[in-house]
């Protein structure tokens, strides 16, 4: 599992999760997802196309990053799911804690109705 | 004391023996790495073989050193021996007729083994460790503590029912992490019978000990003011108890279901989970049973819905936790829900315990080697 936070404007970054988002690859970047992706005053956009597996602890991560990014008043939008993650995603009802769009610019456009 | 016999001193009579023992220091452990095949799966899983320059061979029977109870293992299968530099192996297989594996891959004459690789001859899948014995003494005793929290777990598990109008078979198999699932059911009152499953997402003692929490509180349906006729009320209270920011960051999934024998109701409700399905006697057309909810102890103001599903005679409820679907087959390729689903169906209606049916065929299915989550699988049949 890969991970690349990038800046996409002053106000939003953008986290690309890229490989299987297993038990393993949790415990590998759970602490970096935290201080890189989590930033005050930064909303996020999780970029998950690259991603073709999410386990549980997977879900946790994300739900945890959004509930830390909901403290610090900032937004977290997932998007560019496949389809077998799509399908995990509407299995726990991530959406009720964090949207779920099919792309950047709907991501992006979320953002900016808001 | 010491048991070297070094520290014992014999007299020079014949007939009088004087055993004299020393108190010395135990040496102290060395801190010199050791190369070990930790077994995972098979016949002796926790087993650990250490090895060194000298070559040790594994096979079915002497004259290999370390010997394996596996008919699809050669007398003489292959042999493992350190290298120069420092944590690097080398695995040669010796002819087998199986072949030997390294993460998947036959090995082709030798190939290089170093930490964390896999190594498979038959049914028996080892992994590489290169450690210091106080690292070796400190995995041991975690184990150790993994296998107790697992038997505890297993201890809560409920009696199978094998005789009356509701029958239930189930298969708890932990991973050797284990998972944090737990599953039940009971007779709320003569007429209206519960089930749940629920996974904690997590792996270890600290997820076992959550669902062991959340278990009994089910168990002993210990949450105030709650109808546990009612699966929505169930789960709401639930949520309410177990908020994650208590409760280390954990949160879990689970599927809650009541069934009342009066109106052949069932009365369900899921929280992050997949559907259980209800396969209908004679059909083999299967019900997806979910209602569309959070995780439990991911936000405090979560609603929770549910919903029910007429059951007829002879019919079939199959829940189970995500650890049944999310392996990889022989091909190595991950299987998905979908995946399964054809495996449900295929349960013969007379067998009198469906769960290990079905234990018994996905893992025929799956690649050998140990599970990557809890297998858990309860079948309920309705008559």
């Amino acid at each position: 599992m890969e991970i690349e936070v990038t800046p996409l404007d002053p106000t939003v970054n953008c986290l690309r999760l890229q490989g299987r988002l297993d038990a393993v690859a949790v415990d590998r970047i759970e602490v970096k997802v935290n201080a890189s992706a989590v930033a005050p005053g930064h909303d996020l956009l999780v970029d998950l196309s690259a991603v073709d597996f999410v386990a549980s602890l997977g879900i946790r991560l994300l739900i945890t990053a959004a509930r830390s990014l909901k403290a610090k008043g900032a937004r977290m939008v997932l998007f560019g799911a496949q389809p077998l993650v799509g399908e995990v995603l509407e299995h726990v009802a991530i959406d009720q804690i964090v949207p779920v769009v099919a792309d950047e610019t709907a991501a992006r456009a979320l953002l900016a109705a808001a | 004391m010491s048991d070297d016999p070094r520290d014992t001193e014999f007299a020079p009579n014949e007939r009088t023996t004087i055993m004299m023992t020393m108190a010395r220091p135990r040496p102290p452990m060395s801190d010199e790495r050791e190369h070990y095949l930790l077994q995972v799966a098979g016949t002796e899983p926790g087993r650990r073989i250490r090895f060194g320059r000298q070559p040790l061979r594994l096979g079915r029977r002497p004259p290999a050193e370390a010997l394996l109870a596996d008919g699809e293992v050669s007398s003489l299968h292959c042999e493992v021996v350190a290298r120069g530099s420092a944590g690097d192996a080398l695995v040669t297989d010796l002819g087998s007729t199986n072949g030997t594996f390294v993460n998947g891959r036959r090995v082709q004459g030798s190939m290089r083994l170093t930490q964390g690789m896999k190594l498979q001859l038959g049914r028996q899948v080892f992994v590489h460790e290169y450690r210091t014995p106080a690292e070796v003494a400190h995995a041991d005793e975690l184990a150790h503590d993994l296998d107790k929290a697992s038997r505890y777990v297993q201890s809560l598990l409920p009696p199978r029912l094998a005789q009356g109008p509701i029958l239930t078979d189930w298969c708890f198999q932990p991973s050797t992490q284990l998972g944090g699932d737990a599953f039940g059911h009971f007779m709320l009152d003569e007429h209206r019978f519960a089930c749940y499953l629920i996974d904690v997402s997590g792996h270890g003692a600290g997820a076992a000990m959550h669902s062991v929490s959340v278990m009994n509180v089910l168990r002993q349906r210990v949450l105030p003011g709650t109808d546990f006729g009612d699966p929505a009320q169930v789960l709401r209270r639930l949520n309410t108890m177990f908020p994650m920011d208590e409760h280390d960051g954990l949160v879990f999934s689970i599927w809650y279901g009541v069934f009342d024998r009066r109106d052949r109701l069932l009365r369900y409700a899921s929280g992050g989970h997949h559907p259980a399905y209800l396969e209908a006697p004679g059909t083999h057309e299967l019900a997806a049973l979910r209602t569309r909810n959070l995780v439990i102890g991911a936000m405090d103001e979560a609603g929770f819905t549910a919903a029910e599903a007429r059951v007829p005679e002879g019919a079939r409820l199959f829940l189970f936790s995500d650890g049944v679907f999310e392996l990889h087959d022989r091909t190595g390729r991950a299987w998905a829900l979908a995946d399964l689903l054809p495996w449900l169906s295929q349960v013969p209606p007379t067998d009198e315990a469906p769960a290990r049916w079905l234990q018994r065929a996905v893992l025929e299915q799956a690649r050998p080697g140990p599970l990557e989550d809890d297998f858990s699988l309860l079948a309920v049949t309705f008559l």
